[in-house]
């Protein structure tokens, strides 16, 4: 059963100053002993999640709204499992497929078949599903011969055709967004967006952060309010949304 | 690892290369310091030759080692894959140009009238030992590297000195008097005698045999107990 349950999650960033980041000041540090250890009691730590509660069944379609460094990118990361929590609990029951930063999985030194086949180690794909999967990706970007010249030849467009696709062909319970198509031509974000309503109908929960309201009321039946790494507000998408918008032209 | 599979296809002439400029470096050293040290270069070629390519495998391994997960920030944090893999692609990546190399270092012992003995076998035995401990190694860099960030100056110094300490260019009988203690307690000599003696058929010592267990041993917990302690930090840091 795909279930989402965290529980007073707190993710807190440490920020590192050069000094942090040296071997030879933490052993002369260990050295001097009491006067400067004070410097690690003191590290600055900057609060990202605070204490978020949520519960996710199957058929949520979940969008996440808030201002910019609100927590929707870290309370993502934390959803897909790359970033555990530094406080309270997070229990995801189901594989989780996530779209967190296009683009990341690309090495603009292979071609586009190599970079396939690379993100297919990389994703895990079963070797029984790399060929649907190699075609799928070939025919969604419609990029034909270019798959056989090097990532670092193509246009921005191009790459982001490349990784959205080979982001959207993952096959999981949970799917995981974060803004998903900022970019790319009207005919691409068309098709992108088809392909995205057909991955979350396929998806048991689906998490989508984005800034645009109409993609997530296109896409959503419920919405979380982020603020300040707390939960604002959650509930159907209109009311939360309505909150939102009237509160935002105020905002930071 | 179909990863390394596709990088090698591609690049199959940068491994080339360095085997190149390894085999020319390890000639004329070669010939250099058995002429300094005065002794037959058709033993000392092949020798040296076995060592810089064992060598040339651990110090990559540890060049590249603290910057194993900060290089691979990107993947790390948008994608769920185990840490491992990183520090695994980098030392199976080192692995293979290792292979080439001894290639190379093969070729030297034949053409010079050397021979391959049934003691090559242990090569079965001593390759695990020092991919082991490249393994072990590479994890604690990496963990290391990317909390602390001045590490990979730090560890290329170590290294360097660990180069001239240890007997690569020259040989223990090639020093006249006696107090060796500090080759025999270095445990690099004792990992790259391993490697080597079966590499010029012979039968390494059984205290280097042991020692390099230790160390594969050592190492390995302490990896261990590096990665439950900081795996989820780990994140944090890049």
């Amino acid at each position: 059963m795909t279930h989402i349950r965290l529980d007073k999650v707190t993710v807190d960033f440490p920020v590192y100053d050069t000094g942090h980041r040296s071997v030879r000041r933490s052993l002369l540090t260990m050295g001097v002993g009491g006067a400067i250890s004070r410097h690690g009691r003191n590290q600055l730590v900057v609060r990202a999640l605070d204490g978020i509660d949520l519960d996710l069944r199957k058929g949520d379609r979940v969008g996440l709204i808030g201002h910019n460094g609100s927590g929707k990118s870290t309370l993502l990361q934390v959803l897909a499992g790359i970033r555990e929590p530094t406080g309270g609990m997070a229990r995801i029951d189901g594989s989780t497929a996530a779209l967190l930063s296009l683009g990341s999985i690309l090495d603009p030194e292979m071609t586009g078949y190599e970079n396939i086949g690379h993100a297919g180690v990389l994703l895990s794909i079963p070797n029984r599903r790399r060929d649907p999967f190699r075609e799928d990706i070939a025919a969604f970007t419609e990029l034909g011969s270019f798959l056989d010249l090097p990532v670092r030849t193509y246009s921005a467009g191009m790459r982001l055709r490349l990784s959205f696709a080979l982001m959207t062909a993952q096959e999981a319970e949970i799917l995981l967004l974060d803004e998903a198509f900022g970019a790319g031509d009207a005919h691409f974000q068309e098709r992108a967006a088809r392909r995205m309503a057909g991955l979350s109908e396929r998806m048991n929960i689906t998490v989508f952060a984005s800034h645009d309201s109409a993609e997530i009321r296109r896409f959503c039946n419920k919405a979380v309010w982020l603020e300040h790494g707390r939960v604002r507000q959650v509930g159907p998408v209109d009311p939360v949304l309505t909150a939102y918008l009237n509160l935002a032209p105020a905002g930071i | 690892m179909q990863d390394i599979r596709i990088r090698y296809k591609r690049t199959v002439l940068g491994p080339l290369w360095i085997t190149v400029s390894m085999s020319v470096t390890f000639i004329c050293i070669g010939s250099l310091f058995s002429a300094i040290l005065k002794n037959d270069v058709r033993v000392f070629l092949p020798y040296l030759a076995a060592g810089m390519v064992i060598w040339s495998f651990i110090s990559a391994v540890a060049a590249e080692g603290p910057q194993v997960f900060v290089d691979a920030h990107h993947i790390i944090n948008s994608l769920r894959i185990p840490l491992v893999v990183h520090v695994l692609r980098c030392v199976a990546r080192n692995a293979l140009i290792f292979f080439h190399n001894s290639l190379a270092a093969l070729m030297a012992l034949l053409i010079l009238g050397g021979s391959l003995t049934k003691a090559g076998l242990l090569l079965l035995v001593s390759l695990p030992i020092l991919f082991a401990i490249a393994f072990f190694g590479g994890l604690i860099l990496a963990i290391l590297g990317a909390r602390f960030r001045d590490l990979g100056p730090i560890v290329g110094m170590v290294m360097q000195l660990t180069f001239f300490m240890t007997p690569i260019m020259w040989r223990p009988e090639d020093i006249a008097d006696g107090s060796k203690w500090w080759v025999a307690i270095n445990p690099a000599y004792h990992l790259i005698q391993i490697v080597r003696a079966p590499m010029l058929g012979s039968v390494p010592a059984g205290i280097s045999i042991a020692v390099s267990l230790g160390t594969a041993t050592a190492l390995g917990l302490a990896a261990y107990a590096l990665f439950r302690l900081f795996r989820h930090r780990i994140t944090y840091w890049l």
